[in-house]
This record gives structure tokens, C-alpha cells and sequence, in this order.
């Protein structure tokens, strides 16, 4: 009886004993316990899993070796402590840079236990130091991106200023039904008929009429003068109303205040607006665009600034792309919308025959991927961020390089309010 | 009756696949058999006594996440996962009752056969 109770205590005991190993061995951080030299005395099995890549002799004797590349003075540091015991390492930041691989990242924490017993806390923080960098460098880009924004709208506003004052002119010139001039050679018409018989007796009736003459055609040269002139003015009137429409469209894509208001757009409309906006790199590239809209009346329901903000990046791709490569067709960029099978979504696709692309498409989609010179990435994460945001998908297709590329954006139909 | 191969043997594989875990007690050195998803299968006594665990804290577990977490990593598991077939000898450290232990890890996988292998050894010190 007493026996089986002492086996069964020992067995008891046994499995204490392996539960408490087991909890130390797999505990989610690296342990180990040294001496002041270094070296390992105990050590877990994170330790070991931590340790090992860092090892170049395929063992782990001393802590102070293997992590001699992250550039801790660890045995400086633990031969200068003075206090018997206490904190000497919390929380230290480390980096092991290993050949061929991303770099590595540890927290490092060394207490004193005794004079001659060192506990060590190692765990792995790549992943957080990695989000770390990836917010840190979201941030430096939001405020690169301010800061161009605050230029962009500092120079449209004095642009602005100037096409004002150019509408202006050009409103006050259209305004002017008949010119001074001519009002004046009118009455000198007049005048000359009312004194007719006294300029014929002057000049003789030839010179007279020929004087009326002369100043009938002068009138209608200067009728025909100011016809043509308000034509042009009109022209001009047009074309400073579309480009002020177009400064107050970038006015609001480059303000501080984004536009949360979603309304209901003609998607159609929105692609002719980031055209627009377009029109000057088209013509230095001579780009041709082409229009098959298949469904022209649907519309889109949304911000208007970031949906145009991601039809002007998707059309800016596919300019880059011409850039990118040599062209031995004339630039096109073709347009077009369809509704889905179930009629509730449309696709707007934009199609160029430009370098296409080799790549995975989702790998374009990555944060800090671009094939573009002095990008930062930004474009096509954000775009595809924008166009989820409005329940839509984006998505990129090539058939390889220089068979061109097609970007489709599809997104939920919005009827017009009150039909 | 299959006799244990030596650790080093060439083509110990083919030989390890066709014991059964008793056979596999005859083994002098370590041995863990595992499905291609790192289930543990079998452990012979050799590897339980190294490590100083009952039988049960390996059978059925994942053995790089749940037994032995000082081999998931790119040296080890990740080998294990990314390739196909695998014969591979390394220098390691294993923690046997918390001590640093060198071992020789031989890792066999292939894709003749449904289960995978790691071979403990203790070095001589």
C-alpha cells in the first residue's frame, strides 16, 4: 500500500516535474542563464531557435559571441555592473543582419541574479519593428504629400488669380456690342450724306462718292474686324472657364480638407474630368485617347476628389508606360465602360499599348512597389485602398512586356436621385 | 527482420519508412516521424530519454511549433516546408532538460513517401 503511494507520488512528482520543464521550454521568449563570461548554462527552446542562425560555429557556448554583430558591448556591460543584483539591459534593442536575408530584430533584457548568475530575456520584434518602419514611412509620405499640396495649392491660387483676370478682360472686351470706332465713322456717314451737295461742289461729285465710299467699307471692315475678334474672344472665354473649372477640380484635390462627401457621379464624367486635367501631358505625348462607352449614363456613388484621384494615377501609369518604352505605334489609350451580367456594377477599363508588364499584378499593389523613376509606391496601394473603400475592386492585367496593360476599376451602380 | 540503420547511412530513408515504432526503439539515435504537416508520428525511446518528456508531449503534436520550437526557424522547419526533398546533415544545439546539448540533426523528406524524418544524434563531446 505504502508502496504503490510512493510510486504514485513519484510519478506525481515526475509529472510536475515535466509540466514545469515543458512551460519553460516552450515559453513564446528566449531564456537563457550565463555567467559573467558569457558563458551558457541553461536555455530554452526559443533560445536555442533564436540563437542558432546566429551561430557561425553550428554551437552556442557564449552569448557574448554570438551577438558581438549586433554591436552590443554586452561584456562591458555586464563586467561594469556593480549591484549584486538587479536590471542591467532592459528592453534593448537589437539587429542581426544575416547574409541574404531581411535583418533581424531582438529585444534584449539581462538581469543580475547573483554574483555570478546572469538571467536573459530575448524576443523576436521584427514584426513590429517592420510595421514600425512601414507606419513611419506612411507618415514621412503623408507629409511629403502635404507639403506638395500646400505648393500645388499655393501655385493653382496664383494661377487662378491670373485666369481671373484674364476672364475678366476677355468679358469686358465680349461685352463691347460696337466699338467706339466704328460709331464714330457712322456719323462721319451721316455727317458726309447731310453735306452732300456742299461736298460735291467742293471735291466733285467723284471724290465725294468715292469718299462715301471708302467710308462704307471701312465700316464693314471693322464690323467683319470685330466679328472675328469676339469669335476668338468667345473661344477664349470657353477655354479660361475650363481651365478655371479645372483649377478648382485640383484646388480640391490638393486642399488639406478631403472630401468625405460622397455624392452620386456620372462615372462617365468623372473619366472626361481626369482627362482634363490630363489634357497637356496628352498633347506633349501626342497621346491618342479612344472612347467605346458601352454604358455612358451610370453612375458611380462616391468622393469625387479620390475617384478622380485614382482615374488621373491609372491614366499618369499609363503615360509612364509610354515613356518607359519605345513606341513604334502611335500612343492610345482606349476607354471603356461596361455594366456587369447582373447590371448592378460597372467596369470602367483603360486600356494602353504601352510597356505592359511582367510582374505578379498583386506584387504592383504592395506598398513601396513602382516601376516608376522617383515614385514612392504610393500610387497603386492607395488607389486600390480608394476604390475598396467604395465597395469596388482594382485590378491590372498584361499579357508581358510591350503588349500593353488594361486597368479595370469596377464598382457598384448608383441610380440618380429621384429616377 | 530490419535491423536499425547507422545515422550516416546513405539511403536510411527507404529504410526508416518501413519500420514500425518498435523497430524503430532499436535505434540508437533519435528519431521523430512526422506527416509532411509536422504531426508527430512516432518517437523512438532514444529521443524520448534525450529529452527528458513522456511519450505523449510529442505524439500528435506539430513538433517545430508545439515539441520543439528551437527548430522553427529558417534552419530547420522552414527547410521542412519550403522543399520537396531533403537530406540534410547539421551541426545544432538542442536543450535537453534546459542545457545546451550539440547535436548532428539529420533531416529526410521526400516526396516518395508521406511521412518526413528528423535524426537526433548527440555529438561526442
Amino acid at each position: 500500500m505504502l508502496d504503490s503511494f510512493v510510486q504514485f507520488s513519484e510519478h506525481e512528482h515526475e509529472n510536475e516535474h515535466e509540466k514545469l520543464l515543458r512551460f519553460l521550454y516552450l515559453a513564446p521568449v528566449a531564456l537563457l542563464e550565463i555567467d559573467v563570461g558569457g558563458d551558457i548554462h541553461l536555455m530554452n527552446g526559443y533560445a536555442s531557435g533564436y540563437l542558432m542562425p546566429l551561430s557561425k560555429t553550428g554551437s552556442l557556448t557564449n552569448l557574448f559571441d554570438l551577438l558581438l554583430e549586433t554591436g552590443i558591448d554586452l561584456p562591458e556591460l555586464v563586467a561594469s555592473y556593480a549591484a549584486e543584483s538587479g536590471t542591467i539591459i532592459k528592453d534593448r534593442r537589437l539587429r542581426y543582419d544575416s547574409a541574404g536575408a531581411s535583418p533581424v530584430y531582438f529585444s534584449l533584457t539581462v538581469e543580475r541574479l547573483s554574483a555570478d548568475r546572469y538571467m536573459v530575456a530575448m524576443s523576436d520584434i521584427t514584426i513590429q519593428v517592420r510595421q514600425e518602419e512601414r507606419i513611419s514611412t506612411m507618415i514621412e509620405q503623408e507629409a511629403l504629400h502635404r507639403g506638395r499640396a500646400e505648393i500645388a495649392a499655393g501655385v493653382l491660387h496664383d494661377i487662378g488669380n491670373a485666369i481671373t483676370g484674364v476672364g475678366t478682360g476677355v468679358n469686358r472686351l465680349l461685352g463691347e456690342t460696337v466699338w467706339p470706332e466704328e460709331d464714330g465713322l457712322s456719323r462721319l456717314e451721316l455727317m458726309f450724306q447731310d453735306v452732300y451737295e456742299s461736298l460735291c461742289g467742293a471735291l466733285g461729285v467723284a471724290k465725294t462718292d468715292a469718299l462715301l465710299r471708302y467710308t462704307s467699307e471701312l465700316q464693314a471692315t471693322l464690323r467683319a474686324r470685330r466679328a472675328e475678334l469676339n469669335e476668338h474672344l468667345e473661344s477664349t472665354a470657353k477655354t479660361v472657364a475650363h481651365i478655371s473649372e479645372v483649377l478648382a477640380l485640383q484646388r480640391q484635390y490638393v486642399g488639406n480638407k478631403r472630401d468625405q462627401t460622397h455624392t452620386v457621379i456620372p462615372l462617365v464624367q468623372l473619366v472626361e474630368d481626369s482627362i482634363s486635367m490630363q489634357n497637356a501631358a496628352l498633347e506633349k505625348r501626342r497621346i491618342s485617347i479612344r472612347r467605346q462607352y458601352n454604358d455612358a449614363s451610370a453612375s458611380v456613388a462616391g468622393s469625387r476628389t479620390d475617384l478622380i484621384r485614382v482615374c488621373v494615377n491609372m491614366l499618369r501609369n499609363a503615360f509612364d508606360s509610354f515613356d518607359r518604352t519605345e513606341m513604334h505605334a502611335e500612343p492610345v489609350v482606349l476607354l471603356e465602360t461596361s455594366r456587369s451580367p447582373d447590371k448592378t456594377r460597372v467596369v470602367l477599363s483603360m486600356s494602353d499599348n504601352g510597356g505592359g508588364f511582367a510582374a505578379d499584378p498583386q506584387e504592383l499593389f504592395a506598398l513601396g512597389v513602382s516601376r516608376k523613376k522617383n515614385s514612392d509606391g504610393m500610387g497603386l496601394f492607395a488607389c486600390r485602398k480608394i476604390i475598396e473603400s467604395h465597395n469596388g475592386r482594382l485590378w491590372l492585367a498584361s499579357d508581358g512586356p510591350g503588349k500593353g496593360a488594361v486597368a479595370h476599376i469596377e464598382l457598384p451602380i448608383q441610380e440618380e436621385q429621384g429616377t | 527482420m530490419a535491423r536499425c540503420p547507422a545515422f550516416d547511412e546513405l539511403h536510411i530513408l527507404d529504410a526508416l519508412y518501413e519500420m514500425d515504432e518498435d523497430k524503430l526503439q532499436d535505434c540508437s539515435f533519435g528519431v521523430i516521424k512526422m506527416t509532411k504537416d509536422a504531426v508527430v508520428e512516432a518517437v523512438n525511446n532514444a529521443e524520448i530519454e534525450l529529452t527528458g518528456l513522456s511519450r505523449s508531449a510529442f505524439m500528435g503534436k506539430n513538433f517545430f511549433t508545439q515539441v520543439a520550437p528551437c527548430t522553427n526557424n529558417y534552419m530547420v522547419a522552414e527547410k521542412y516546408r519550403k522543399q520537396e526533398e531533403l537530406d540534410e546533415t547539421i551541426p545544432y544545439v538542442f536543450t535537453y532538460m534546459m542545457k545546451p546539448t550539440p547535436v548532428h540533426l539529420r533531416m529526410l523528406k521526400s516526396p516518395s513517401y508521406d511521412s518526413q524524418f528528423l535524426l537526433v544524434d548527440r555529438k561526442d563531446t
